[in-house]
């Protein structure tokens, strides 16, 4: 592989009759007899059953994983995100703008612009802070925030789902130096098992499911722990329950 | 790899106290964070049984799940690609970059680019490469090797790695981790913003929906799979699972074993390139599906070894891993899994001496989130390997045996070894002469008594007669 020009055409065009040979190939030469039976996991895997106290589950693991979660009620949500935005010095803030931010508690009915969106802009303009929705390269790598929904979150592991989808940026969770996910408690389930389950039962998934537990950190230097390595610092979640 | 060659790194190792001393401390640190995390756990040893369970099932029909996962992946409009050796894949992946003129790569951590050589090949093909996990990224600027499947820069110090980013990006001299990492930040922020090809390995590849797994802490798996605008992922060919709810099962034993973490930062499902209506991602996705003699080992008697998660909790808990570190193996995989995966990869290799480097003590199997036996597959490679055994050795173990058939030949090798074996007092003899020289070296043996319990019986019958 010294010379790149000596390359041969790539095997592509041949890659389905490849492979359909290399796996005949390999049903013949397996020694393996196939007797292990698949099981049935959701007894025996289950952590969290749904009987539990979900929003204080999810709490204490989200927060021992470093996510900081604030409780509040619906109303309150927008003054939460314009104090901690505040608190963070952030000026400039990108906002998803298809995000499910208050929700019926149907997981999948991520696909409409509610009004909140619309009301958490015009408020955070009026506080002086530059409101940004495109996705942009410039947006996303300048803004100080990026504010999204959440399609659901995991009580056992204290996990935020984020879904790629139209309006639905990867980059938005990802590239700011500050995460700002609006939960409604509605949308917690029990276990990582439900949370996968419901995500395989639609025909196909998104292209990408993020499953994200704590900010981004590493430690590979003497395991001194470190956040903000390529993702965010910092990951707020506003925990938004109904009064009642 | 000669068996001399071998002890002298090992020796070297064990002489090096710097990094014998991070070594230590980082792999006892994980093994209390990996028990911690495990205790979390309504029933971790059940977990551990699920995983190997659902491992051995897939392995036992491979080639259908693969086909079902291949077909699956095409559906979500990737494409499928087939490398039956670690030439393959490199060429493959190197005209993939040729011909849609991709020039500036970043990778994700990944075990299995490692085992084909990517990078080096893809710079000779005029593509600059970019680790970006921030161990791989100072392992690259170091011109270092890894030396754990997880914490690739577990040999070095911060001094080590401030010097090294000070003397390779000509940023400001610090040792402090926060200062270190941010710089790698802004460094690969930028190489981030450029990049047109990204580059990953895959946790675990799902059958029913063709969805890959990523599992990163840093992000940077993210990064790479989001900025490109093509998206290669290389996968050994037993990374697949049958159903996503079967994650459910690998994540929750995955960084525990790795980190005790309950889950890690990042978990990425990724379901072939962007779709239409996406607001970004990759707009290729390709996948490179790699044997590289993996079903020579689904077709023996090591199949068990195709489970691993390369979760690392094997080497952490290892007491040679932990005295002699990484680089003692020189192989890409090394601690207790490496001892058995590296011989089976690079079957024309000398690797014979890797299996006999356990004390067979057990703590890998106990730590293992999919219940590989590794000392009874050490115990078998060591077998395997008999052949490429020294003459003398060979002869000693035919004397042994000799000797345990025949009661006299027992006796006389006992006053032998009476007479061979020196006594410093303590009972215990460490300094054999002649070729039992190098046997005692490294095995303490109780010196045979003075007088046999042969013997004493013998007098004391005489005595009462």
């Amino acid at each position: 592989m010294s010379n790149p020009d000596a390359l041969g055409p790539m095997p592509e065009v041949n890659s389905e009759k490849r492979l359909t040979a290399f796996f005949d190939g390999l049903r013949r030469r397996s020694a393996l007899k196939p007797r292990t039976e698949l099981p049935t996991l959701e007894a025996d895997v289950r952590q969290v059953g749904a009987n539990a106290d979900l929003i204080s589950r999810f709490v204490a693991a989200a927060t021992s994983a470093g996510l900081k979660v604030h409780r509040v009620g619906e109303s309150d949500s927008i003054a939460r995100v314009r104090e901690i935005l505040a608190e963070c010095g952030a000026k400039t803030v990108y906002i998803e703008q298809n995000a499910c931010l208050g929700g019926s508690g149907a997981p999948n009915d991520c696909g409409v612009a509610g009004p909140e969106i619309e009301q958490l802009t015009a408020e955070l303009a009026l506080a002086g802070i530059t409101v940004k929705s495109d996705t942009s390269d410039e947006t996303l790598f300048s803004v100080d925030a990026g504010i999204t929904g959440v399609t659901y979150a995991v009580a056992e592991t204290g996990t935020l789902v984020c879904q790629s989808g139209p309006g639905l940026a990867r980059g938005g969770s990802l590239i700011p130096p500050l995460h700002i996910a609006l939960l409604s408690a509605a949308k917690i389930l029990p276990d990582l098992y439900d949370c996968l389950a419901l995500t395989s039962a639609g025909s196909q998934l998104p292209a990408n499911v993020n499953l994200i537990t704590g900010p981004s950190k590493t430690a590979d230097i003497e395991g001194i722990l470190v956040t903000g390595v390529h993702g965010p610092r910092e990951v707020h979640v506003i925990l938004m329950q109904n009064a009642a | 790899m000669s068996s001399r060659a071998f002890r002298k790194r090992v020796t070297a190792a064990i002489a090096d106290r710097r990094v014998a001393a991070a070594v230590h401390h980082a792999t006892w640190h994980k093994v209390g964070a990996r028990a911690a995390g495990m205790r979390m756990l309504r029933n971790p040893e059940r977990l551990r049984e699920l995983a190997g369970q659902i491992k051995q099932h897939t392995l036992e029909r491979l080639p259908e799940y693969l086909e079902q996962f291949t077909a699956n992946v095409r559906r979500n409009g990737g494409q499928v690609h087939f490398a039956k050796d670690a030439a393959e894949a490199r060429q493959l992946i190197c005209e993939l970059a040729r011909s849609r003129g991709l020039k500036l790569a970043v990778k994700v951590k990944s075990m299995t680019t490692e085992e084909v050589g990517l990078n080096s090949a893809l710079e000779a093909a005029g593509v600059r490469v970019f680790e970006t996990d921030l161990g791989e990224f100072i392992v690259q600027l170091d011109r270092d090797r890894p030396s754990h499947i997880v914490t690739p820069i577990i040999h070095k110090d911060r001094r080590q790695i401030a010097t090294a980013m000070a003397r390779e990006l000509g940023c400001q001299y610090t040792e402090d981790p926060a200062a270190l990492t941010m710089i790698a930040r802004k460094y690969l922020r930028d190489v981030f913003r450029r990049c047109d090809l990204g580059i990953s390995g895959v946790n675990f590849g799902v059958a029913e929906t063709g969805t890959i797994c990523i599992c990163t802490n840093e992000g940077n798996g993210r990064m790479s799979t989001t900025r490109p605008r093509v998206q290669v992922a290389l996968m050994g060919i037993e990374k697949v699972i049958p159903r996503l709810s079967d994650l459910a099962v690998f994540l929750k034993l995955l960084a525990r074993s790795s980190t005790g973490q309950p889950m890690g930062s990042y978990t990425s499902l990724i379901s072939g390139p962007r779709r239409a209506t996406d607001a970004d991602g990759p707009s290729e996705f390709h996948l490179v599906l790699l044997d590289n003699g993996r079903s020579e080992i689904l077709a023996g008697p090591f199949a068990e070894v195709l489970r691993c998660l390369r979760c690392g909790a094997c080497l952490n808990a290892c007491p040679v891993y932990r005295n002699i570190g990484g680089h003692a193996y020189h192989s890409v995989y090394p601690g207790p899994i490496g001892s058995l995966v590296t011989p089976l990869l690079d079957r024309r290799g000398d690797h014979h001496d890797l299996p006999r480097a356990s004390s067979l003590c057990g703590a890998c199997r106990v730590a293992c989130p999919v219940n590989i036996d590794l000392p009874e597959l050490l115990v078998r490679m060591r077998a395997a390997g008999r052949a490429s055994q020294g003459r003398l050795k060979k002869l000693g173990f035919f004397g042994w045996l000799c000797a345990m058939r025949s009661e006299r030949a027992y006796r006389a090798a006992q006053r032998i070894l009476q007479a061979m074996l020196s006594d410093d007092g303590s009972g215990w003899t460490t300094g054999g002469v002649g070729p039992l020289a190098s046997w005692t070296a490294g095995r303490d043996l109780l010196r045979p008594a003075p007088r046999s319990f042969r013997q004493l019986w013998q007098e004391e019958l005489r005595e009462q007669s």
